[in-house]
């Protein structure tokens, strides 16, 4: 003789899944417990750091303009858990123009006492003149480096900065937390950009600042790739 | 008398060309003055600059640039001190 049919045992795995399904409205622990292989956003982002430093030369020189996790390096807008993962510069080559400039003009003086130019000054103005010249190229060139070595632009573990000291004492950094980033463009622009392979990056964000640009970094299309792992992490608990 | 006349006219001439080129010379010497002593501001805000700089950015080179900014400094100082004695 079959078993009389009771439907308090059907409901009850109903009032489970209701159970289950109003919790899902609360919370999404319920839901669908976590894999216990499925790796944390910090270790999404610290594996996207392990890749471009595979893929990268690590490079540990202070004039680097292409630094991954640089040593010793810090900002002081720097948050408490925020760590530097990617420095970079304008490509070295972008430099040339100035240091040739002023290997140039150190040299004029010597060119010019071939031809008696300046003979209708007494021989002391000579010298001083000469003085005068070589603090002015000394002048140029400190500035010139100052200009290369201080604008950076940084990758972090929160957010993309944009550090510009564009003149004496004008200050502009710019910063955007990696989750307001929308859109990523890279431009290799003329044919040193190609042979050394450096480029703008254009950073599109949500922020205050619509647009970042990374103007002549090195390997351009690794930032974007390494921005867009970031994201991925970022991204990756949702 | 004439010969005298002309002779003092001679010495006068001379005299009025030597002053002038005092006038001329001591005028370049405080021009050059003044444009090592804009050097000296140039460099000074170079200083600034610098300090600012290291204030944003840390680096290991931080040092190292604020050394090279103070000599920068001291020898723009050193070079304005050599024009002055130089010249006069």
């Amino acid at each position: 003789m079959p078993d009389i049919f009771d439907s308090s045992q059907l409901q009850e795995p109903a009032s489970s899944d209701s159970a289950k399904a109003v919790s899902t409205n609360t919370g999404d622990e319920a839901l669908s417990p976590p894999a216990p292989s499925s790796p944390s956003v910090a270790q999404r982002k610290q594996n996207a750091v392990a890749q471009l430093m595979e893929d990268l030369k690590v490079n540990s020189n202070p004039f680097g303009s292409f630094s991954a996790k640089p040593k010793n390096t810090c900002l002081d807008i720097q948050m408490q858990n925020e760590e530097v993962l990617l420095l970079m510069r304008k490509h070295p080559v972008t430099q040339i123009k100035w240091i040739v400039i002023a290997i140039f003009l150190v040299f004029l003086p010597f060119l010019f006492s071939y031809v008696p130019f300046f003979n209708f000054l007494p021989a002391r103005l000579h010298v001083i003149l000469l003085l005068g010249w070589f603090l002015m190229i000394l002048g140029f060139s400190i500035e010139a480096f100052l200009d290369w070595f201080y604008n950076i632009y940084i990758v972090t573990n929160e957010r993309v900065i944009d550090c510009d000291f564009n003149s004496l004492l004008f200050k502009n950094i710019s910063t955007a937390k990696l989750d307001k980033v929308e859109d990523i463009t890279v431009t290799n622009k003329g044919y040193l950009g190609s042979i050394f392979d450096y480029g703008t990056v254009l950073i599109q964000t949500a922020g205050a600042v619509d647009e970042f640009e990374f103007e002549d970094t090195p390997h351009p299309s690794r930032v974007s790739a390494f921005i867009n792992d970031l994201l991925e992490a970022e991204k990756g608990t949702e | 008398m004439f010969l005298q006349l002309t002779t003092s006219s001679f010495d006068l001439n001379q005299l009025n060309q030597f002053s002038m080129g005092n006038v001329l010379f001591n005028v370049v010497k405080i021009f050059f003055l003044i444009g090592f002593f804009l050097y000296i501001l140039f460099a000074f805000l170079v200083v600034r600059q610098i300090e600012e700089m290291r204030r944003t950015v840390v680096t290991p080179l931080s040092p190292i640039i604020q050394v090279v900014g103070y000599l920068h400094l001291l020898f723009s100082i050193v070079a304005f001190l050599f024009v002055f004695i130089y010249l006069s």
